[in-house]
Order: structure tokens, then sequence, then C-alpha cells
């Protein structure tokens, strides 16, 4: 099936552009109207209430210094854009783009999204603890995901190869997701949100803060969302319903989160159980069926840190994690009719421990040493029928891993710094790696800073590519012999801020893979393999802009060019060539509260046999400003326009493209006590 | 229009989020800083001997973003004295210094006298002063460094140590 959109990318980007502009116009009148605030004669206590206009953590004069083009989203926009998962947010950076095919979201990063892979290629951090799993080495972003949105202080995204610190998954990216402080939360917060299609999210959380710097995070949540009847026209035959899935959309998560810090110690944990109904039919399941999924995740970690004099400072954890996968599906049998159910499933665990030193003695110099050791104590899969009782997996695996990294951040005279890192990675399944990086930052005026940077990285295969096997019809072909995949990549980055509340920035990238992992069927067999078989290149532009005028209105756009081949010149599966987003967030002042609409459009792109139109969506959020104390309040209604437009699915899929979901509107109440 | 066309276009589109006014915009979370200054300078006690001038000197850099709302409040009244907004270079004599946390010292200045020092934004483990104005979930709170204060022989009322974040 081929989709065909008639929304225009171009007059798409004119309109948005014309939104744009109509938003600058009214931030000038919002600017004209203001008075200045006579804040000075207000009292401490009355200060203590007033929001600051944006945050000026976006703009840190670290983040010009950074060997990277670090993006910043807070919890501002968070709930200006209403984003309920880090899935929403990430989609709004430049170059970034999700997918979702009904049971997980997907991340593509300039241009890669690769079929099969659970976002094992961005490493997903939790206040600097890796939560990437040790079986499909999944960087949760979707409803699956470890924290409520509404517990996320900042998201920073470090675009680019991030092996050189972090060692494998660190391939197109680091996300790391700092949570809110018992101090920012202050007290008892619940919330709860009704939508379309049955959506319900339920939240209580508790903060509080000791003057001797002791913090206290606590907070439970759940959501469910029935989910619709849809239509697959690939299923449309009476013998399959008529294409249509009747309410096996539906989702449900529970979370649960602490954090108590202490002295110099964290202590953080974590918990989530989602399940979701696989209305897709995929791997061929039989149509129309009660599938679901069931993924729970569970981790801790225990953090200190401390600077034992003024130039040398230590941090060290142990961390602990779980992840457990369950597939229940209904198949048909190779012979006689009739169906059966097959269990498919998997347990990760792993713990480890981390420690690094920062030195600032050298003058001139910031130095930072390291050493990780994980041990990954579970990579179990599992498949079996119910009925005739069938094993068709049971691999239980362990491994472990070790590194050490260098980092030296030298500062070349008053303009220039050297950022210079090394690390070494031991696999005790693929061996050892390297993985150096290079980045050179000028300041070329106080706003404006160039940097050139060079980096390499590397993923693991992990055990769901290497170790899956069912010899069946719809299944896969394990592959031992699976070599770790790697990146280069070269990037030009210029960054222009010309005060604390706004920036434009310019990258041109060149990455080249070698090796690359992909899953696809193999023809002789017809089952599902992933082999090293691939280059692949990629090269593109991105451009972003984003400012903070008076009043408070904030304005952002970015588009992005991206050219993304294998080694035999052809476009790469799911590679837009063109994004463009934008979003503005004005105050409604009669109603105390704000308006954010946001856009995003990507360009068409190539599915498994024919390709999907591009595409348009358009969200809009009006909340309350965001008191401290009191009800807050939003209304939310997304895909606002009501575009009808899909992803590319994967090879497991009979469809070539699974559609997004329709207009639909949510509305919260939260209070504080 | 193709790629390179569209992409032109952004170019010259993008940069006009940046070139427009902001001054107005940025004022306000500075003049937000500087009240709170202000407000600290009230529920401060500086040590006898080390207050004769009228004026309440208050040294900053021009290159800080905070300057022209601290030059708003020249003239103010702060408990008998009058606030005065002066570049603090070498040598000058301050009541108050502030400092952007990115050009914070790395550790206490010796010649400090009786300065309190106010340090705007998150220290990267650099000097954090008497008093440290952060950033929290889109509000501004404070924390106190008592020694600090006690090193420059200053104190800070009871009231003000209430509403510090944290005081060390």
């Amino acid at each position: 099936m081929i989709l065909v959109f008639r929304h225009s990318f171009l007059m798409s980007c004119v309109l948005t552009g014309a939104a744009l502009s109509f938003s600058s116009s009214l931030a000038h009148a919002a600017q004209d109207e203001a008075g200045a605030p006579a804040l000075a004669d207000l009292p401490l206590e009355q200060l203590m209430q007033v929001q600051t206009v944006t945050s000026a953590s976006r703009f840190e004069q670290s983040l010009s210094d950074a060997p990277s083009a670090v993006a910043v989203l807070t919890s501002q926009e968070i709930r200006e854009y209403g984003w309920r998962t880090l899935a929403d947010a990430l989609a709004s950076l430049p170059g970034l783009y999700v997918s979702s095919d009904r049971n997980y979201a997907y991340l593509g990063a300039r241009g890669f999204l690769r079929p099969g892979d659970y976002d094992s290629r961005f490493l997903l951090l939790i206040d600097g603890m890796r939560t990437n799993d040790s079986v499909y080495d999944q960087a949760s972003i979707g409803t699956e995901a470890l924290l409520d949105m509404d517990l996320v202080e900042r998201i920073e995204y470090v675009p680019g190869p991030g092996a050189a610190v972090y060692g494998s998954n660190a391939l197109f990216g680091v996300i790391n997701v700092i949570t809110k402080s018992g101090s920012a939360l202050g007290g008892v917060r619940a919330a709860q949100s009704f939508g379309s299609l049955g959506e319900r999210r339920s939240r209580v959380t508790f903060g509080a803060h000791g003057q001797d710097g002791s913090d206290v995070v606590l907070s439970a949540s759940s959501y469910a969302r029935r989910g619709g009847d849809l239509y697959f026209p690939e299923f449309d035959s009476p013998d399959s319903g008529n294409g249509i899935a009747h309410g096996l959309d539906g989702d449900r998560a529970r979370n649960l989160f602490a954090k108590l810090h202490r002295g110099g110690f964290t202590l953080s944990a974590g918990y989530v159980a989602r399940t979701k109904g696989v209305p897709t039919a995929s791997y061929g399941a039989v149509f129309d069926a009660p599938d679901s999924i069931r993924d729970t995740q569970a981790f801790a970690d225990l953090a200190y840190e401390s600077a034992l004099t003024s130039d040398l400072s230590v941090a060290a954890s142990l961390f602990w994690g779980r992840a457990d996968y369950l597939g229940v599906g209904l198949y048909p049998n190779d012979e006689g009719g009739g169906a059966h159910v097959n269990v498919d499933g998997d347990h990760a665990a792993w713990y480890g421990t981390n420690a690094h030193v920062s030195y600032r003695g050298l003058r001139g110099h910031r130095l930072l040493a390291g050493v990780e050791l994980q041990r990954n104590r579970r990579r179990d899969q599992f498949s079996y029928d119910i009925a005739p009782a069938v094993s068709w997996l049971d691999d239980r695996r362990s491994s472990h891993r070790d590194a050490a990294f260098v980092e030296d951040e030298w500062r070349v005279g008053r303009k220039t710094i050297v950022n210079a890192g090394l690390r070494y990675d031991r696999d005790s399944e693929t061996g050892g790696k390297f993985s150096p990086r290079l980045a050179l930052i000028r300041t070329l005026t106080p706003a404006d800073t160039l940097k050139l940077l060079y980096g390499t990285a590397f993923r693991t295969p992990n055990a769901y590519e290497q170790y899956y096997a069912i010899p069946a019809a719809g299944g896969q072909e394990a592959n031992p012999d699976l070599r770790p995949e790697q990146i280069r990549t070269h990037e030009l980055v210029w960054e222009h801020r010309p005060d604390a509340y706004g920036k434009v920035s310019l990258s041109l990238f060149h990455y080249r893979m070698h090796g690359l992992i992909t899953q696809a069927l193999d023809a002789s067999t017809g089952l599902l393999r992933f082999t090293n078989t691939e280059r692949a290149t990629a090269h593109g532009a991105e451009l972003s802009g984003e400012h903070t005028f008076a009043g408070g209105v904030r304005v952002r756009a970015n588009y992005s060019w991206q050219q993304a081949t294998d080694d035999r010149g052809l476009e790469l599966v799911n590679s837009p060539h063109r994004l463009f987003k934008a979003g503005a967030s004005l105050p409604w002042t009669a109603l105390g509260a704000r308006l954010a609409g946001e856009w995003q459009c990507a360009s068409q792109r190539l599915t498994e046999h024919a390709r999907v139109g591009g595409h348009c969506s358009a969200n809009l959020v009006l909340s309350s400003a965001g008191s401290r104390a009191g009800w807050d309040w939003s209304v939310g209604l997304y895909n606002a326009l009501d575009r009808a437009y899909g992803d590319p699915a994967g090879p497991a899929f009979v469809q070539e493209a699974i559609e997004r979901e329709g207009r639909s509107v949510v509305g919260k109440l939260a209070y504080r006590f | 229009m193709g790629p390179c066309l569209r992409l032109a276009a952004a170019l010259l589109a993008l940069p006009l989020l940046s070139a427009a006014p902001s001054c107005r915009a940025q004022g306000q979370d500075d003049q937000l800083k500087a009240a709170y200054i202000l407000n600290i300078a009230l529920f401060t006690t500086w040590p006898p001997a080390a207050a004769p001038a009228k004026a309440l000197t208050v040294c900053a850099s021009p290159q800080h973003s905070l300057w022209d709302s601290l030059r708003e409040l020249d003239g103010r009244n702060v408990n008998g004295r009058t606030w005065a907004t002066v570049d603090g270079g070498p040598g000058k004599a301050c009541d108050i210094v502030v400092v952007a946390a990115a050009r914070a010292p790395r550790s206490a200045p010796k010649e400090a006298g009786n300065a309190l020092y106010v340090i705007d934004g998150t220290p990267s483990g650099t000097y954090a002063g008497a008093i440290n104005l952060v950033e929290e979930s889109q509000h501004i709170r404070f924390d106190v460094d008592t020694r600090e204060a006690t090193r420059a022989g200053i104190k800070f009322s009871s009231r003000l140590l209430r509403l510090a974040r944290n005081v060390t």
C-alpha cells in the first residue's frame, strides 16, 4: 500500500512561516504593552512566586563550550507544549523524528531509523545513569518509559557519537533526562487528566527539601488508554473482519519513582509496568486477535559526589537494573487450520559500578578520567507455544563489559578550546574497541562560537540481534557472528547566542557507518535476519533558532535537510530528506494562561516496498501559567488538523505503513496542597 | 523549490528570531534577580567599621546581563545607605560583588574584605559566594553560605536564612 497524503510539505512550511510571523508581531505587541514590573518593590516572599521568563539553563555558557550542538528542553516547554512522552519532546528537536508501530515509539536521527531497532542507537540516561537494557539495548521513550514527564526538569540532547565518554549505544546521540528536585516540586501534588479514546492519567507526587540540602521526591502515576478500532486495508477480507482491529490498541502503564539526596549521596529508584495491545498482526499473527506486549523495567542507583579540593572532585555510583518483556499472540497453525498461542519474551538484568575523577589543577585543563564495570547477569530470551506445547527458544546468556576513559578540555588562550576524549571498551561478546573524539571550539565573538567536531562510536550487537531465533514462518534466524557497527562523523557547528534569551545554530554534518546492523528478510529461508552487510553515509544541514520576546512570547523553529544512503547510493528506509518543526508559546493574560502551538513536518519516506507521503501535524495546548500553589490546568488538542499520515512499518509487518493517531483532546487538572 | 533554496530561505528567516529586540524580555528576569539582591541587602548587616560610607557600593561587570538592572536600582535606600552600582575593577572597595557563575573565581577571593559575594547561576565547581542565586523550575532561589558570610564579617537576618533554599 502506498499512502498518499495530499498535504503539501511546501505549503506547510509557508503556513508555519506565516504563523511564526504572526507570533512575532504578537510578541512586539506584547512588548509594547508590557510595563516594567516594579519587582524591586516586592518583598522576598513574593519574589519567590514570580516565574522567570525563560529557563537560563537553555543558554548557559557551558553549552557554548560543549563539544556538540547540545539542545535543552525544559519543564516549562514540557508543560506548555503538552508533551506526554519523551518521544513527543525529542521529536521537536532538529534532525530527530519519531515513528510508531503502535507497539513502541522509535527515534530516528539525521536520516537513520533502522527497522527492528528498539532505539538501541541512542543512549538514554536518567540523571546520568544508563537505562538501556541488556537484551534489546532499548532506550524507552514512549509510554513504556520509566519517568512520568511531570517529573522531568530538563532533557539534554547531545547529538552525534558519544562513545568516547559513554561507550556502546551512544551512536546517534545521548539523551540525558534530569529529574525535578523535591525543592522544585515543593509538597504534595496530585494531577488527573482525561482524554479521547478513554485516556486517563493520574499522578501523586511528594517533594520536600531541607536547608541542609537533603531532598526527597516520591511519585506514583498511572496511565490508561482504551484505544479505538483501527482499519488496515491489507487485511480487508471477510475472513479477517474486513480489516478492522476491534479495540486492540489499548495501552496502560504504572510508574513509581523515588529520589533521596543527602550530603554527597543520591539514591534513586524507578519502576514501570506497561501493557500495550498489538492491533497490527505483526510477525504473522492472526488479525483482530487480542495480542499484547508487556514491558516492565526497574532500576536503582546509589551515587556519590564530592569535591575533595577546589581542583579535584570525585563521583562514583553503584547501579542495578532489570527489564522484562512478555508478548502473547495468537498465530495461525502451519497445518490443518486453527491457531495457537505463542508466548515470547526476555529477562534482562544487570548491575555495575562506575567512578570518575575531575581535575582542574593544571592551568587551562579540565581533565576527566573514569572507569566503568557492568555485568549483564541475564540476557535471556524465550519463546514457546501453548497447546500444543512447543519450546522454540530458551536462550540464556550473560556477559560483561569494562571500560576506561579520559577526556581533556584544554583552553588554548582565551578563545579556543580543544576537547579530546578516548575510551576503551572491552565486551566479553565482541572484544575490545577504542573510541576517540576530538573537538575544536573557537569563540569568534562573545556571541558566536564555531565548533569543528570529529567523533567515532560503536554499538555492540544486542542479544536480540545475535541470538533470537524462531525457525517457523514469520520467525527469525540467529546470527552469533554479528560484529559491532561503527560510525565516524565530522560536523561543523556555528552557534550564535546574542543574549541569554535566544540562539541560532547551523550544523553541517557527514556520517559514515560501517557494518550497519540491519534486519531484513532472508529470501532463501523466508526468515528475518540481522546482518552487518550495509555501509551507509549521511550528510546534511540543520538550522535552528529560538527566541524569547518581551512579555514571555517564545518562538522556535528548525529545519533539517539530510541525505542518508546505503553503499549502493540508494535511499534508506524511513529516512526523510527534510524535517521542519516550529512552535510558539504566547501568554493569554486575560485567562492567566499560555497558548502554545507546535507544527512538525517530515518529507516523504521510503517503506519496505513503497513510500509514505510527506506530512505535517499540529498540536495546540492551552495551559495555566504554572503557579507554584493551588490549581493548574491544561487542555491539549493533538493532531489538531486531523491529518492522516503514517510511519513506515518494518519487515515484520504486512502493512507498509502504520497510520498515526487522528485528532485527540486531553484535559488535565492538577492541585498543589 | 529545491532543498537548497529552502535551506537558503530558512537561513535568511531564522536569524530574524535572534535579531528581534529582546532587551525588555531579558530585563524581566534580570530585574527579578536584581530585586532579589536588593532584598538580600536589606536583610544583611555589614560590620560597622566597614560601612561608614553613605553609599552601598555594588560592584559588577558592565558585560554581566544583570548590569542594567542593577543600575536601575541606583539611588535606592538600603537601610539608610544609597545603592550605587559601579564597574568593579581590581582594587575597588565593594559592599556587594555580583558575578556571573561562568566568571566566578575558582575559590574564595583573598582580598574580598567585607564584600558580600553574590554568584548568579549554578557554579560548576567554582566559588559559590555567600549568596548563590539559582534557577529552579523557572523560579529564582538562593543558597546561603554562612561560613563565607562570617569570613567577610557579614550577618544575615533570620528571615533571610528562613527563606533560603540551602543554608550551609
